[in-house]
């Protein structure tokens, strides 16, 4: 199996096409619909923030997960990233809702928004 | 344009409507460890639906999620002043630890006191900026009508 890259330019066409790769990245891996409602959360961001998959997929991130993103950058990138065809980019971001305070680099990734858009996290 | 939305209470049954989101705002500070957060929508019936959020950032603290539903603007406006932010605040102070001295509560005490005026301060700053912005909606609607 091929290594993929954090913030790799064609990540989101590589996991289109092999989907099972998600759980082997070394880092984490968030799919968010339109609505911002988890479609796919990897074992390696449940690592990184303590959380257990199972209990986030289906969820509405920043409503249930993340609320301390809502209002601020990740949350404004995230907005723009549904209401254009494509999207990527970098920004670093705390998480620290319900756990410790968490530095991140987060790569926001799409290139069809109707497929659902990538966040891919890092600890920094 | 109005979706049917369904709304998590604290403490009661989710509460559904169909209505549109008209402001969302929230007060986070990474330096406090509670924030709120507002969401007000219009409903078909003419009134809004007004959701206040009290978040805590600890895990174990529960977040309380109130929901009010109000026929006009003056009831919502009255509903948004009349709310606590303070009034959902957790206390970390064990007053079940005999170990604690008398110091030690106080200090515990006066950064309850402290916390509370700061969530206090960050509430009034974001309804005042929420209902400067209700009033500029309201204000253009109904220059729009009188039109």
């Amino acid at each position: 199996m091929e290594v993929l890259e954090f913030a790799a330019d064609d990540i989101d066409n590589r996991l289109s096409e092999s989907p099972e790769y998600v759980e082997a990245l070394p880092f984490g891996a968030i799919l968010l619909d339109r609505a911002a409602n988890i479609l796919k959360y990897n074992k390696s961001e449940g690592m990184i923030v303590g959380r257990d998959p199972d209990d986030v997929i289906g969820k509405n991130f920043f409503n249930d997960v993340a609320p301390c993103a809502k209002g601020r950058e990740l949350y404004g990138q995230y907005q723009k990233a549904v209401a254009e065809p494509a999207c990527n980019v970098l920004l670093d971001f705390t998480f620290d809702y319900k756990m410790e305070p968490t530095n991140v680099r987060i790569h926001l990734k799409s290139n069809d928004t109707n497929q659902g858009v990538w966040m891919f996290v890092k600890r920094v | 344009m109005s979706v049917t939305h369904t709304l998590k209470r604290s403490g009661n049954t989710p509460i559904q409507f169909n209505g549109e989101l008209i402001f969302e705002r929230n007060n986070y500070s990474r330096s406090v460890p509670v924030w709120h957060e507002i969401n007000v929508f219009s409903n078909e019936e003419g009134g809004y639906v007004l959701l206040i959020k009290s978040l805590k950032k600890r895990d174990g603290d529960p977040d309380i999620i109130n929901v009010y539903k109000v026929g006009g603007a003056k009831e919502l406006i009255h509903q948004i002043i009349r709310h606590d932010p303070k009034a959902d605040l957790a206390s970390q102070i064990d007053l079940t630890d005999a170990s604690l001295s008398e110091y030690e509560l106080t200090l515990q005490a006066t950064q309850l006191v402290q916390m509370g005026a700061t969530v206090s301060k960050n509430w009034s700053a974001m309804v005042g900026e929420l209902l400067h912005d209700f009033y500029k909606m309201s204000s253009a609607q109904t220059t729009a009508e009188a039109a």
